[in-house]
């Protein structure tokens, strides 16, 4: 046997790594790469124009293959699903039940105020807003760090997608698009650090910005009439921006560390499909140069 | 072919690794901060194992795809996984490694809580406001007590290839 070898458990001679050269090489090797993650750090923070070039190209190679890797990660995340269902089917059935008694209500109710509200439009001779046209894609990137909390969907500009447009699933508003590929586009989800969004909270509609702060709990700010809030209060998005529609549900207030937080209505671990809503906002068309869906050039596909 | 794959192991395993941690698996807040960290188990523990098998370019290419595929910033994992790799071999050189799975798991969560300070700092220094740090702390915590079952099932993976190339190296049929 070689003198000054190591005999590790499993078995194999392995040379001391007593290279000196080796190791100076190795050192400065990854000193080097260190100092050049902190450039693009730096590159990152001023917004650097080869990142954004780096981010845009990059996004077209990585999201094919990041579909087709999700694909396991879906069925999963499925497979969770149906899994927790059979293990309180009983109770849900009850629970449902119950919900559809309560929701046939609300329908009979929701009825009488359409018509209402249809006459009133009538009589005000007011543009009607409802009605968004979407596209719907599935998520297959799941950003979250200190920084970020995002999700890259698999549809994009091929599907009319543009900055700026909301982002929903079924339960309620999930974020923005910030950054559009060809065929992808990536979400900032309203619980992001970054994330402000102007909401109208209860049946006052208190005019608030909703900030995010990382850990899916935003946090209430602004609010000029704080005694009008109250836990239980649902929260909405108030357009107010000029950049989201009116009225998207976006959760309900709790107090927590003597401030107004926001429970999603989304669980934003759980989404899987999103919609972009095609919302030709004001002030979307300004920012994108007049190219929103509102010019009418391009319609939208209803779903995908 | 044995002698390929027993080249390749730390690199393909580390790339399904970064990959796998960025898909959208619908787990609980703390295991999906940790999932990144995860990675950067993958890559200490064949830090540890097999230095010159996993180059710190790579671990920097894979640092850069996680960045990229979470919409980070650019340079942040690359720079906690170099870190990583960093720490590992100051450790490896000055510990005895025989002293085993413990030791080890001492070194990567030092690891943990380097890299955990750095990206609040960072992220601190990026919002120009300090961030909340508890998701930090629950996603650090669940990746250092995750390190054991990586160890634990990358350690057989790692023999049984290591055998098999060897094995093949010895009779001289595998000149791959």
């Amino acid at each position: 046997m070689l003198a000054g070898t190591v005999l590790p458990q499993d078995g194999f001679i392995r040379l001391p790594s007593r290279r000196r050269g080796g190791r100076i090489l190795h050192a400065a090797v990854l000193l080097s790469l260190i100092f050049a993650s902190l450039v693009l750090l730096v590159l990152e923070r001023v917004d650097h124009k080869w990142v954004r070039a780096l981010r845009s190209t990059s996004s077209e190679i990585i999201s094919p293959v990041l579909e087709r890797a999700s694909q396991p990660a879906i069925y999963v995340q499925h497979l969770r699903r149906r899994l927790d269902g059979y293990l309180d089917q009983a109770a849900e059935i009850e629970r449902l039940k119950t919900e559809n008694q309560r929701l046939q209500q609300w329908q009979w109710k929701a009825k009488q105020l359409e018509t209402e509200t249809q006459e009133y439009r009538k009589l005000l001779l007011a543009v009607d807003d409802s009605g968004y046209s979407f596209a719907t894609g599935r998520v297959i990137a799941d950003g979250r760090s200190p920084f970020v909390r995002s999700a890259l969907i698999n549809i994009g500009r091929a599907q009319g997608v543009t900055n700026g447009y909301a982002v929903v699933n079924s339960d309620g508003f999930v974020g923005r698009v910030v950054e559009t590929g060809e065929h992808s586009a990536r979400v900032l989800v309203f619980a992001d650090i970054n994330s402000r969004v102007p909401v109208e909270i209860g049946a006052e509609r208190v005019r608030a910005i909703m900030r995010g702060d990382g850990d899916g709990r935003p946090v209430i700010e602004f609010a000029p009439a704080e005694k009008a809030i109250a836990a239980g209060d649902e929260v909405l998005t108030s357009g107010q921006d000029g950049l989201l529609p009116r009225g998207l549900p976006v959760g309900a207030i709790i107090k927590a560390d003597h401030a107004f937080k926001v429970v999603p209505r989304v669980d934003l671990a759980q989404v899987d499909f999103a919609s972009v809503l095609f919302y030709a906002a004001p002030g979307l068309e300004l920012a994108n140069g007049g190219t929103a869906a509102a010019d009418g050039g391009f319609v939208p596909p209803r779903t995908r | 072919m044995f002698r390929l794959a027993n080249l390749l192991l730390p690199v393909l395993v580390t790339c399904i690794v970064a990959l796998a941690a960025c898909l959208p698996w619908g787990a609980p807040a703390p295991v999906q901060f940790a999932l990144p960290l995860l990675t950067m188990a993958v890559i200490f523990y064949w830090a540890v194992k097999r230095r010159h098998q996993l180059p710190s370019p790579v671990v920097f290419l894979i640092g850069l795809f996680t960045d990229l595929a979470t919409a980070g910033p650019l340079g942040y994992w690359a720079l906690n996984f170099l870190i990583a790799v960093a720490i590992a071999s100051y450790c490896t050189d000055r510990i005895d490694s025989r002293r085993g799975l413990a030791a080890t798991i001492v070194m990567f969560a030092l690891a943990v809580v380097a890299v955990s300070i750095i990206g609040w700092l960072l992220s601190s220094l990026f919002q120009m406001r300090a961030v909340p740090a508890q998701s930090l702390v629950q996603g650090a915590l669940t990746a250092v007590m995750a390190y054991p079952v990586i160890a634990y099932i990358l350690g057989p993976i790692d023999r049984l290839v290591s055998y098999s190339g060897r094995a093949a190296s010895l009779r001289g049929v595998d000149r791959t």
